[in-house]
């Protein structure tokens, strides 16, 4: 259904929506090029590890009845680790195999963890209660759900928190430099496979957050791994995949697109929005919005 | 040596057909006869598949798409427009097969993760389109009462009729595709699968093989559908869905990406394990998730390459002694 | 006038911001056996890249055997005679010695479809020749023995010489080698050089080759080309080129390239 009348503080509100949204997406877009840099391989399973972050976060705030943000970062906690499992025991032995198993393979644990979720907590949509309770907050003209801040909130600490990571420590650089030429950090004395390890459990971790973070304001089902996978794999794209900033900023874009066509166009279909970006993006633009030149072979 | 087992010997050829002519009079259960022919039509995706993903190294994992296009089609064509069955199944395989041509000239550009992705999508979004487009296919209610095939008069209308009628074309469609398998331009579709650049710069116009083995997939897929369609009566749009399609990658898999019986292996194998599980429904998706890692990390060449290892170590050791 | 098979005009490639290949002219005398020499990152293997059509050169012409390809796709080229092999081993891993021999051989079919879906006479005496002569260049390079086996499971020294077998399969006019001679032990090297003039002899096929090894350079040239920096700095008889100041120069001002007859041993 498309608005005719179009007020200035609905546009606002459509736009910090999207970019609340965008933020999200970019989460587990940072998850997808985090894990693709380290370990070369395109994780199927991403947007669970979003759908994991969202119910153990449901879980520890309605039933463990700790404080929301307390269960915030233990629902990523737990769910970076589900990340390192997965790493240890299934990539690790892969790693020399022809790309299309490991895409077979992620795959496969996708279905599991689908799966096994869907036999814990159900196929019914389950609702995160108001968190940040339900008066919007004013600014200047423009009413703002609480729960849009925090998420942009949130968001942002945790990439900024990211950026400082491989920028300023010696545990980021060093996951930066296996990430260029595994070899050659090898002999300069890097573990690499802590690193793999620690790259795994970053991209499953903010996968996790993007997810407890969309609990409050959409429904919590054992499904919604699916679409943020495919969301979050056409934002990295559009950013150019393989770049960190690339994520953020097709995240963001994806969201923003995708919020005002809801709005604007039709509501129906907001989810084909991120699959005709994808499209669009791979046969016209390969190398997205910031992507590193790739080559054709 | 791996020639033996990769391409058809005659022999075991033979021995396949005689298990076919043989089945049904040891399987004199209806219940079992129809889940072997739903294996039968099943092997005939798989046939394709085997061709484009284990020959040719492309990834598809939107098969069900096809499947569904040809079943849709064969419908249509034989309820609302009155086409005898026997038309309507060579139609629905070329038009799907039309539709994979065409969306295969662009979707094939793409490599490795970025095609089973953009694969994944077509998938979902034919499904939508199967759901939604309710003039064509009746949508979410389904579309009822397609007609059995006749065949002068005779209506074959029973799981034993039917398994008659699909024996032969299956057995068609393998002498077919392993014919083409065997041949100049089954090599080349390999040289594509293990070094796209080197196929390249030999000769091998690498666009026009992906895009042949994809069309005859889709070929093969929509000829499937239809088969499916007239069998049960009914389609539901969404049987065709991602799920249906990773199924379809995973009995290829398991039987041997690029084997000559690989297809039919791994069809026999997981039917058997979907039967097997049935009273653990709840846990089937579990199991079949597991299934798929551990296929790929213990089993990667499937039971083909298996049973290949292990007749290559035969046959090393009698040959040590100077060949 | 002489006849050159091979002959580019001015030809140029751009990366981004870097010049890999600068106004680049060089003829190719049918015949010969033509070496490429340079330091690391000159631009020789961009070369033969824009000459098989993998890369769109940005300027210049590429003229084979008098036709102007430039621009033509590789496919077309390997059918129009062009073959080649790579710096870094490119077979067909999971086919047999005499598959890969045979899908150099095929270049020539139309791959029509039905045809190769029954079983003709035809076809099968079509395989028969095609057979045949993947064993008698199989039976050149050395490696009809291992014709059943497995392509990835040769020993590096044959895949290199497998990979010459292939290319030769196309029937090409020339023949584009890049360092062939790479990780080759002494032995195998002898081997190389022989390999080398056969197919000139014995085949009539030109020989355009990219090397490191001086040594094998200076028994096998007859004409050799220096590149540095995407630009040709030196081009003549093999003697005089060897100890043009400039060639020297470009190879020993990397301080931390090796000199080129050390790097025989790598």
């Amino acid at each position: 259904m498309s608005d005719l009348k179009i007020d200035p503080s609905d546009i606002l509100q459509v736009i910090v929506g999207g970019l609340a949204i965008g933020c999200v997406y970019a989460l587990v877009a940072l998850g997808f090029t985090i894990i693709s840099n380290a370990l070369h391989l395109i994780n199927f399973a991403q947007g669970d590890m979003y759908m994991l972050g969202a119910v153990f976060g449901l879980t520890f705030f309605t039933q463990v009845r700790m404080p929301y943000f307390v269960s915030l970062v233990t629902a990523a906690l737990v769910t970076a680790l589900v990340g390192v499992c997965i790493e240890r025991t299934i990539f690790r032995p892969l790693r020399n195999s022809p790309p299309l198993n490991m895409v077979i393979a992620t795959i496969g644990i996708s279905i599991t963890i689908r799966a096994v979720a869907l036999l814990i907590w159900g196929s019914q949509a389950m609702s995160f209660p108001a968190v940040f309770g339900s008066v919007p907050v004013k600014i200047g003209s423009i009413r703002i759900m609480p729960d849009y801040l925090w998420i942009l909130g949130i968001a942002v600490a945790a990439m900024v928190a990211l950026q400082f990571f491989f920028k300023k420590t010696l545990t980021g650089k060093a996951m930066n430099a296996t990430a260029q030429n595994r070899n050659a950090a090898s002999m300069m004395g890097i573990n690499i496979f802590r690193s793999d390890s620690l790259a795994a459990a970053i991209s499953a971790g903010l996968g996790g957050i993007g997810g407890v973070l969309v609990g409050p304001v959409f429904f919590v089902e054992t499904t919604m791994g699916a679409s943020a996978a495919l969301k979050g794999f056409a934002a990295a794209v559009l950013g150019g995949f393989g770049s960190v900033p690339g994520a953020i900023v097709g995240g963001v874009v994806l969201g923003l697109a995708e919020n005002l066509s809801a709005t604007f166009i039709s509501s129906t279909y907001r989810d084909a929005v991120a699959f005709v970006i994808l499209i669009g993006v791979l046969i016209f633009r390969p190398n997205g919005i910031l992507g590193k030149k790739v080559l054709r072979a | 040596m791996k020639k033996a087992v990769r391409f058809i010997s005659k022999r075991s050829a033979l021995l396949w057909v005689l298990l076919l002519i043989a089945a049904p009079f040891v399987v004199r259960n209806p219940y079992y006869l129809q889940l072997l022919n739903s294996a039968l039509i099943l092997i005939i995706v798989a046939v394709g598949l085997n061709l484009l993903t284990g020959f040719t190294g492309q990834i598809s994992l939107g098969h069900a798409a096809f499947v569904g296009i040809g079943a849709y089609i064969s419908a249509y064509l034989s309820v609302t427009m009155g086409f005898s069955f026997w038309l309507a199944l060579p139609l629905s395989g070329l038009i799907t097969g039309l539709l994979g041509y065409l969306l295969g000239r662009s979707v094939l550009k793409l490599k490795g993760a970025y095609l089973a992705i953009a694969s994944i999508g077509v998938g979902e979004i034919t499904m939508l389109v199967l759901v939604n487009w309710t003039k064509f296919t009746h949508g979410a209610e389904g579309f009822k009462g397609i007609p059995s095939p006749r065949f002068f008069g005779l209506a074959i209308n029973s799981g034993l009729r039917y398994y008659w009628l699909l024996v032969p074309i299956v057995i068609t469609i393998y002498w077919l595709i392993n014919t083409l398998v065997d041949s100049e331009l089954g090599r080349a579709l390999r040289s594509v699968r293990d070094e796209e650049t080197a196929a390249e710069f030999m000769g091998v116009d690498v666009t026009k093989m992906k895009v042949l083995a994809f069309t005859i997939s889709a070929v093969l897929a929509g000829i499937a559908g239809s088969l499916l369609a007239h069998m049960y009566g009914y389609l539901s749009p969404f049987s065709f869905n991602f799920t249906e399609s990773v199924s379809y990658l995973m009995m290829v898999l398991a039987g041997g990406l690029g084997f000559t019986w690989g297809p039919v292996l791994g069809v026999l194998l997981l039917t058997s394990a979907k039967e097997l599980f049935r009273s653990f429904n709840q846990y089937q998706l579990v199991i079949y998730g597991l299934m798929l890692i551990g296929v790929i990390v213990f089993m990667p060449k499937g039971i083909s390459g298996f049973l290949a290892g292990l007749s290559t170590r035969v046959i090393h050791r009698s040959h040590d002694d100077g060949r | 006038m002489a006849d050159n098979v091979l002959e580019t005009k001015a030809l140029t490639k751009r990366f981004g911001g870097l010049t890999a290949l600068s106004k680049f002219d060089i003829k190719v005398e049918r015949g010969s056996i033509h070496a490429i020499i340079g330091p690391n990152g000159s631009g020789k293997t961009t070369f033969f890249n824009v000459i098989t059509g993998l890369y769109v050169s940005d300027k210049g012409r590429v003229i084979f055997c008098g036709k102007d390809v430039t621009g033509t796709v590789p496919h077309k080229m390997a059918r129009l005679g062009m073959g080649r092999t790579f710096q870094t081993i490119f077979l067909f891993k999971e086919m047999t010695v005499l598959e890969n021999v045979l899908i150099g051989l095929q270049c020539k079919s139309d791959y029509n479809l039905f045809q190769n879906m029954v079983t003709t006479r035809k076809r099968i005496s079509y395989e028969k020749t095609l057979h045949e002569r993947a064993e008698e260049l199989l039976s050149f390079v050395g490696l009809y023995d291992q014709r059943e086996n497995l392509a990835r499971n040769l020993p590096y020294g044959k895949q290199r010489l497998l990979e010459i077998a292939r290319a030769m399969g196309l029937s090409p006019s020339i023949i584009l080698l890049d360092e062939p001679a790479a990780g080759m032990n002494p032995q195998e090297t002898i081997e190389l050089v022989e390999c080398v003039r056969a197919i000139r002899d014995r085949y009539d096929t030109t020989v355009l080759i990219i090397e490191h090894n001086m040594k094998l350079v200076m028994q096998l040239a007859d004409v050799i080309t220096c590149l540095d920096h995407g630009t040709k700095i030196a081009c003549g008889l093999p003697k005089v080129v060897a100890n043009d100041p400039k060639v020297v120069e470009a190879y020993l001002g990397l301080a931390r390239e090796k000199r080129p007859e050390a790097r025989s041993a790598v």
